[in-house]
């Protein structure tokens, strides 16, 4: 009974999942002279694991190891992570690529055709059928846009060049 | 963003659309409207006895719309300023002249100006011109010093509608 006992221990010891107080009483029983000769073989295994376990983890080897940690960190900066962000970027530009493209060609009319577009939004009904009658009533009517343009722009002009002249005397008084 | 510019021209056109068909059946009235449909009619037709700035300027647009009128130029200048929700626009040119007001509003996009509308008044004149397509404002400048004509005279050979 007790050597099933101390064998389901030395399972649970090899499986690492032994507390210290059950690796105690481990030891405590391979200490047994009665233990039959197959068993006392760990008793020799333990008595060597003894010396590693007097070694000791200070506080220095945790901060060794956190500092190794950040400095692989700061120089590969997570690409587990980085990945993530591209692919996420990625996929929010297919869905809107994706989601234009669908609704530019689905979608009825107004966005498919451009002509059509043009059309509804301008609702222009043409004054004149004959091409060469409206191109030369337009011509007129642009006639009269740009006579207007370059009004503005010669009075523009004679502005400044009166600034021009107002400064000068401004200066010559100076 | 296609589907957004076009949402906001198309409210803005809307205002001028509104505008012109309250006026384009009354008879003091003279109206030209040219779909892009018949820009590109008119692209088909003979072009001999074109300078090459109209060539260009006419080639570029896409459609055209002009109403005027000879009364109550002042009032409706007014009624069209509160009318055509100007502010989408950018103010390119303002001239008070001679008890005349004239203003040009643009649209740009890409560092192109491709939405242009003129606005005329005084007591004896009213005017509002909208153009689209891409709109050269120097070639546009060019227009009127090749054939040099100026003002209302241009226009009295245009039909009423």
């Amino acid at each position: 009974m007790e050597y099933s006992e101390l064998k389901i221990l030395l399972d649970k010891y090899f499986l690492g999942e032994t507390t210290p107080d059950e690796e105690k009483a481990l030891k405590k029983k391979l200490q047994d002279e009665t233990l039959p000769e197959p068993l006392k073989l760990f008793r020799t295994f333990f008595e060597s694991t003894n010396i590693s376990e007097k070694i000791q983890l200070n506080d220095d080897f945790d901060k060794k190891i956190v500092d190794f940690i950040n400095a692989e960190n700061s120089i590969h900066p997570k690409p587990a992570i980085r990945l993530f962000s591209f692919l996420r970027a990625a996929s929010i530009i297919i869905l809107i690529v994706t989601g234009g493209f669908l609704m530019y060609n689905y979608l009825p009319n107004k966005f498919n055709n451009k002509e059509t577009e043009i059309n509804n939004l301008l609702t222009i009904d043409d004054t004149y059928q004959d091409p060469v009658l409206a191109r030369q009533e337009l011509e007129k009517a642009l006639e009269l846009l740009s006579s207007k343009m370059n009004k503005g722009n010669e009075l523009a002009a004679q502005k400044s060049s009166k600034l021009q002249v107002i400064s000068n005397v401004l200066k010559t008084t100076d | 963003m296609t589907s957004l510019v076009s949402i906001c021209s198309d409210a803005q056109n809307d205002a001028i659309a509104k505008f012109f068909r309250q006026y384009e059946n009354n008879d003091d009235f003279t109206t030209i409207s040219i779909s892009p449909k018949m820009f590109k009619m008119m692209s088909k037709v003979k072009w001999d006895d074109v300078t090459p700035a109209v060539k260009k300027t006419i080639n570029q647009l896409t459609s055209f719309r002009m109403i005027t009128t000879e009364k109550n130029g002042a009032k409706l200048y007014s009624e069209a300023v509160q009318k055509l929700n100007l502010g989408t626009y950018e103010e390119i040119m303002t001239i008070r002249d001679a008890g005349e007001n004239v203003r040009f509003f643009a649209k740009e996009s890409n560092n192109m100006i491709n939405e242009l509308v003129m606005l005329v008044g005084s007591k004896s004149e009213f005017v509002l011109m909208s153009l689209t397509g891409v709109i050269d404002l120097d070639n546009i400048g060019k227009l009127g010093e090749t054939i040099n004509v100026s003002g209302m005279e241009n226009l009295k050979g245009i039909k009423k509608k």
